[in-house]
């Protein structure tokens, strides 16, 4: 502890972060104030704090009711848990094979790897729609999750991580029969758990709102994923009910940010674990 | 006149106590080692001259003035770390420079655009190369002043950590385990090249560290601490010959110091069987006895006047050796031989069995349960054999 | 005798050395292969095939449902380069990521600062930091649009409060890129902020107790001379990732202007969406998928390019 910082510092410092804490607050605490107003008041200018009416269950049963918010959000749920089963089933062991094992593909195969990572989805939207167009599979949940399945980031990530296990070990399991399939699976995937499960809230946070994508192929409300019910809500009740919006919007967003709350550690850790690149 | 003068240091971090009621003073000139095991306190100790650390109670004065409400820049110190904390950004010349820029250029000279327009900057800039070059030729870094510190060796580091503390002209160096970084051929030279340092100076160096080998060569006197307690202070002869406390007989000396139990009684001293001349002035019963490795002597027979001891393992240095005894009831003891005397006594191959140990009573240190240091002095029958 | 048998003959242990790296070099391989095959499909399905194929579409005039298309060579680009509607998409995303990018980047750094030593209320600070990064950004552009309203939000509603005059952020084309780009760097500060903290916690305490005995413990010396410099690397990254992100703006203007008004906020993302899947001129939207690529590998580019240069010297 250096002789201490000035009061004036420490004070400045926490007035600065609460003023910004604020601000990230205020859309956030806006949305659940509107969403248990009734509708009359929200016309009635806005700086008064506390709803003077309770109408939460008006405003969160009309939106469940005129847009499908919970079907939106179990497809969100199925889209994030299936992209998620295979982009771990495809990557952990393509991350062992350029960790661990020798074979001459295997520079020209990082190098591809290296260069996915700065390519986003909007790149090869086009074709990929084209080709889902023409064979009929535009609307479904493959073509929702088909284009994510691949995620270069994990085999990246996972192949950092597996790079630090003992080579040793692998080699005395080998010793003891253990066929490749067995390493990744029986010696591999216990000791990556912690990048499992920053790489696994990475992904379904990306996932869960994703917009461009989903948008494009997806015109029934059946596969719609949340962000795309929320815009398809929104556009549905442009200027009249905000209270029921701003509930649909509550809503949408509960399942990640009380996700976090949950598990901040992991969160920031999958953070972190981008900037180690 | 101290230099550096502590009085009554005591500090906390939450609930431990690391350092109680420390009063130390520094004379002017002298190097003075803070030396204990890790934990002790002797680095907080060190942070706390410096001005990193606050004390929760005492004061601080350096050159017979109160420092407490001054910042570290203010203390008229400098200090070499033990990752020695080169800005790994700038070159070694920047580096040794940046204390002076510092203390020499105004905040808005320092600033990087704004202080390009001020005129006073470069005759100051000028002046402070030339310092540099100075301290940089003296500690012969002179041709490395354009590289970056990831492109030096250790030592090579560590003379840009002094070169930045000398180039302060400080009242004091404070020393943070400035060696351990190093690898053991490296340290013994550098060993050397701080002692010189110091004597070419003639400032007051103030130095931590763990190893009790530094603290004994390089120092004019040694603080030993434990548990945030200074136990003994004192030139190393002092510390080697005359501990008061058997944690400073252990800690000082390699191989480290032997030590038996035994019981004191108003005639003489009983260890291990043996009966020795030697009495505990005021104090009788249990004892532990304490004896160096080069004081023991061995010879082929035992009986009254040798411990019966088993040769366990023989240590052979070239110069010396150093043999490992097992005398029983969980006891062991190391004897230092030279070479000659090794030979002398034929304790090479074939020397199982038991040997005869034999210890001097002039040399035996002793210390009471709590392992303070007693007093003893030997009976006439001991002065008798001494004199022999 | 028979100890020079023994000497000359290889021990199983020679043999088996010699004969087991080629077939387990072999087996390994497979292994390898065989483990890497979904990888080596899937990239070619996902990014080698669909990136030849726009490379491919750009150069023709292909459009969604058209029995057959005819090659026009270069002509896409060359209309594009012509096109003020380009230049226009171009521009607004260029301004839209010069407020985001030195915002976010810089809040997100002030914050990372001020965090820093606040102890566990540094952890509740950090937590209302990054819950906007965790929101669904459709959902919270509704709500910022009513935040933002001209009659019914609380912005505006403080803005008549102090007498001053009422702004209406979406409908104004001065004022469009601005209230996207706040959205913008609203929801990326947080996860910038995070990325710094990682940075700061790097540099080693032992600099800044040296940078303190010789003087530099004023706040402004400290950042100058050591935060800043050793924070070098981490700026780079969260600079570069920041400005791709504000380059795939997307999801605001689809929510909150569909471009306008005027086209004000039709930055190149939503440009591309049109052409290729309103207007379905696949041809002229592949041209404009390739720019969008050249954006972002140079982005990327840059920032291993400064990186590495970094990494030499440090």
């Amino acid at each position: 502890m250096r002789p201490a910082q000035g009061i004036a510092g420490r004070v400045g410092a926490h007035v600065l972060l609460l003023a910004g804490g604020g601000f990230m607050m205020l859309p956030l605490l806006w949305m659940l104030l509107t969403s248990i107003r009734a509708p009359d008041e929200v016309f009635s200018a806005g700086m008064n704090l506390l709803p003077r009416t309770f109408s939460a269950i008006e405003n969160y049963g009309y939106a469940l009711r005129e847009a499908p918010l919970l079907r939106y959000m179990l497809n969100g749920a199925i889209v994030c848990t299936l992209i998620l089963a295979i982009q771990l089933l495809v990557a952990i062991p393509a991350a062992y094979a350029l960790a661990k094992l020798s074979f001459r593909a295997k520079p020209v195969l990082f190098a591809l790897v290296l260069l996915g990572l700065t390519i986003p989805i909007q790149v090869p939207a086009i074709p990929l729609y084209i080709a889902f167009s023409a064979l009929g599979l535009l609307n479904t949940f493959f073509a929702l999750v088909f284009p994510f399945t691949l995620s270069v980031f994990a085999i990246f990530l996972f192949r950092q991580f597996i790079k630090g296990f003992p080579d040793e070990i692998i080699q005395a399991a080998r010793l003891d029969g253990f066929s490749e399939i067995e390493i990744v699976l029986r010696l591999l995937v216990p000791a990556l758990k912690p990048a499992i499960a920053a790489f696994a809230v990475f992904s379904v946070t990306a996932h869960w709102n994703d917009l461009y994508w989903p948008m494009i192929v997806t015109t029934s409300p059946e596969h719609a994923t949340p962000p795309l019910g929320m815009l398809q809500f929104r556009d549905a009740e442009t200027g009249s009910n905000y209270g029921a919006l701003m509930a649909g919007a509550a809503i949408v967003t509960a399942p990640l940010v009380v996700g976090f709350l949950l598990a901040q550690r992991q969160f920031i850790q999958g953070i972190t674990m981008t900037g180690l690149k | 006149m101290p230099t550096v003068s502590l009085e009554l240091i005591t500090k906390a971090f939450g609930p431990t106590a690391v350092l109680r009621d420390v009063s130390l003073e520094v004379e002017d000139g002298e190097f003075l080692t803070l030396v204990g095991a890790s934990g002790c306190g002797k680095s907080t100790l060190l942070r706390i001259i410096a001005g990193l650390e606050m004390q929760d109670a005492g004061t601080v004065a350096i050159g017979a003035r109160c420092v407490d409400a001054l910042a570290p820049k203010q203390r008229d110190i400098a200090m070499v770390f033990q990752s020695y904390a080169l800005y790994p950004h700038m070159t070694v010349g920047e580096n040794i420079a940046m204390p002076l820029v510092m203390s020499r250029l105004r905040l808005s000279e320092r600033l990087p655009l704004l202080g390009a327009l001020s005129p006073r900057r470069r005759a100051v800039m000028r002046d402070i190369r030339a310092d540099v070059a100075a301290v940089a030729s003296q500690l012969e870094i002179g041709h490395l002043l354009g590289r970056k510190p990831g492109q030096l060796s250790g030592g090579q580091r560590q003379r840009v950590a002094l070169g930045r503390a000398m180039v302060r002209r400080p009242a004091v160096f404070l020393m943070d385990e400035p060696l351990s970084n190093l690898d053991a051929r490296l340290r013994v030279h550098m060993r050397t090249e701080l002692a010189e340092l110091h004597r070419r100076l003639g400032v007051t160096f103030i130095y931590v560290t763990h190893d009790q080998t530094e603290a004994m060569t390089m120092s004019d006197r040694v603080a030993m601490m434990d548990d945030g307690r200074i136990i003994q202070l004192g030139t190393p002869d002092a510390l080697y010959h005359d501990p008061v406390d058997l944690r400073v007989a252990r800690f000082i000396g390699a191989p480290s110091i032997n030590v038996l139990p035994a019981q004191a009684d108003t005639a003489g001293i009983t260890v291990l069987g043996l009966r020795l001349p030697v009495t505990a002035t005021g104090h009788v019963g249990p004892v532990q006895l304490a004896i160096r490795p080069e004081t023991l002597t061995v010879a082929r027979h035992f009986g009254e006047e040798r411990i019966a001891a088993r040769l366990r393992h023989v240590e052979n240095l070239g110069a010396e050796f150093l043999l490992h005894f097992d005398c029983g009831a969980a006891s062991q003891l190391i004897v230092r031989l030279s070479a000659e005397a090794f030979q002398r006594q034929q304790l090479g191959a074939g020397s199982e069995g038991v040997l005869g140990v034999g210890l001097s009573p002039m040399s035996v240190l002793l210390f009471d349960a709590a392992g303070r240091r007693l007093a003893s002095q030997p009976t006439c029958a001991g002065a008798l054999q001494a004199a022999d | 005798m028979d100890a020079i048998e023994f000497a000359t003959m290889p021990s199983t242990a020679t043999i088996s050395a010699r004969i087991k790296p080629r077939r387990r070099g072999r087996a390994e391989a497979a292994w390898a292969y065989g483990f890497c095959t979904p990888v080596a499909l899937l990239m070619v399905a996902i990014y080698l095939a669909p990136i030849a194929a726009v490379a491919v579409l750009s150069l023709t005039d292909y459009e969604l449902g058209a029995p057959d298309f005819t090659w026009v060579g270069d002509a896409h680009f060359r209309a594009m380069l012509a096109d003020p509607v380009f230049w226009r998409a171009m521009r607004n995303t260029f301004t839209y990521a010069a407020i985001v990018v030195p915002a976010a980047v810089g809040l997100g750094l002030l914050v990372a600062l001020l965090v820093q030593r606040r102890g566990r209320l540094g952890g509740v600070y950090q937590i209302i930091f990054y819950l906007p990064v965790t929101t669904t950004l459709v959902a919270m552009a509704t709500v910022w649009h009513f935040v933002l309203h001209p009659q019914l939000g609380p912005l505006n509603a403080a803005l008549g409060a102090l007498g001053l005059g009422r702004l209406d952020v979406f409908s104004d084309p001065d004022l469009v890129l601005a209230g996207l780009a706040v959205i913008g760097a609203w929801q990326l500060v947080g996860f910038n902020m995070i990325l710094f903290l990682a940075g700061l916690t790097a540099i080693p305490q032992d600099l800044y107790d040296a940078a303190a005995v010789e003087g530099a413990d004023h706040p402004i010396d400290r950042f100058l001379r050591v935060t800043w410099p050793l924070l070098g690397p981490t700026t780079m990254f969260v600079l570069v990732t920041t400005c791709i992100t504000a380059f795939k703006v997307f999801d605001t203007v689809v929510v909150l202007t569909r471009g306008g008004p005027l086209g004000r906020s039709e930055v190149l993302l939503y440009a591309m969406y049109l052409e290729g899947f309103q207007y379905f001129r696949i041809g002229y939207a592949s041209a404009l998928t390739l720019v969008f690529l050249a954006l972002v590998v140079a982005a990327a580019a840059i920032q291993s390019f400064l990186i590495d240069r970094k990494v030499h010297y440090g």
